[in-house]
């Protein structure tokens, strides 16, 4: 049966925790990328954000705070996908 | 019954089946004298690979060649009639490569005892065939040179038992060595010289017996280099473990999964070396202490 992913439940998913970082799965590229607690972490509020429908916001909230850490915007603009489009796996 | 040098002939090699045909005779007798342990057989239909090697139709004075043939296409470039052999082992590998998604494919040597398995993976040029050669003969049983295949539900390694190809400096390092088996040498291929090595008859009669990953080891042979031996965390095994494989990305989740599972499973690390017998000795004592 088909699994519906929401960016929080990739995140849960393809986002393990290894010996205190993160091997994060891009559902787009299907590139694995290596990221710290912190990094973890504004993935996660981004989920939320994408899933509250806020996203504009969270971005405002980044650009105030004084733009993206190094890398991390492209990964949560690959989190919007399962936003706006389901995916799936098996 | 069809003479060997028109029938289909199939080479059940563990993980996979290639089939070539080729009336290139001389084909045939490398093809025996690398494949000595294999049974022969009939060609009952599947094969993952399906090739023929054929006579280049125009015929270059002292130049005669022959060209691999898959599936109407012809994927490389010729090579000397009487170089066969290399053609067809690189080039079925090669679209092994493309085809067995059904596994997580590493760019590995594979070995094993007691069903435990030291999986080398590492790019072209790390030395990793001669290695793999070199622990077969020091008593491991011989799973691949090349390819660590993954079965990404049951996460054991399938072996693909085929002759290594020893390039250059390989073939006499490795045939210096009590037990080398080596077969016809093909001196100046595009890769160098070359020469196959071939595992013993045990290794391909357990071919279908597949071993559970234990040791991860990301070798690297440099010329008179100290050995360095450094523990990687499971993040670095995972990534090592993508960027030497064929088809990581192809497989999506599966091959993220089966990643993550063999990094937590299993004990990696970075192995330098200058010193063969160095390695093989560092190598078992750090497959003995992950026990």
């Amino acid at each position: 049966m088909p699994v519906l992913h929401t960016p929080s439940s990739w995140l849960g998913t393809y986002c393990p925790s290894l010996g205190g970082q993160f091997a994060f799965l891009d559902p787009v590229s299907w590139q694995t990328h290596q990221l710290n607690a912190d990094a973890y972490s504004v993935l996660e509020e981004a989920a939320f954000a994408i899933e509250q429908q806020q996203l504009d916001a969270f971005l405002a909230d980044v650009e105030a705070a004084g733009g993206w850490p190094p890398g991390l915007e492209f990964l949560v603009r690959s989190l919007t996908t399962l936003g706006e489009e389901q995916t799936y796996t098996t | 019954m069809s003479s060997p040098a028109t029938a289909c002939r199939v080479l059940d090699v563990g993980a996979a089946r290639l089939a070539v045909i080729s009336p290139i005779a001389s084909f045939h007798a490398q093809l025996d004298a690398v494949y000595p342990y294999m049974d022969v057989i009939a060609d009952e239909g599947f094969a993952d690979v399906r090739v023929s090697l054929l006579p280049e139709t125009r015929v270059l004075p002292g130049r005669r060649q022959a060209r691999l043939w898959s599936e109407g296409d012809c994927p490389f470039e010729p090579y000397p009639l009487n170089a066969a052999l290399p053609l067809f082992e690189w080039g079925s590998n090669w679209l092994l490569s493309q085809r067995l998604n059904a596994y997580l494919l590493l760019h590995a040597g594979v070995l094993a005892r007691d069903g435990q398995a030291l999986i080398l993976p590492a790019a072209p040029g790390s030395g990793k065939t001669t290695l793999s050669c070199a622990l077969h003969l020091a008593g491991w049983r011989f799973l691949s040179d090349e390819f660590g295949v993954v079965d990404i539900e049951r996460r054991e390694v399938l072996p693909m038992v085929r002759p290594a190809p020893l390039k250059n400096a390989s073939i006499e390092v490795m045939r210096a060595r009590a037990g080398a088996r080596l077969g016809p040498l093909f001196p100046g291929t595009r890769k160098g010289d070359v020469a196959h090595f071939i595992p013993n008859r045990q290794s391909f009669q357990a071919r279908h017996e597949r071993a559970t990953p234990r040791l991860v080891v990301f070798p690297r042979f440099t010329p008179g280099a100290a050995l360095s031996c450094v523990s990687l965390n499971p993040m670095q095994a995972v990534l090592g473990l993508g960027q030497n494989s064929f088809n990581y990305q192809a497989l999506g989740t599966a091959g993220f999964e089966t990643a993550i599972a063999l990094a937590r499973t299993t004990r990696a690390y970075r192995l330098t070396y200058g010193d063969l017998d160095e390695a093989i000795a560092q190598i078992e004592h750090l497959f003995v202490s992950t026990a």
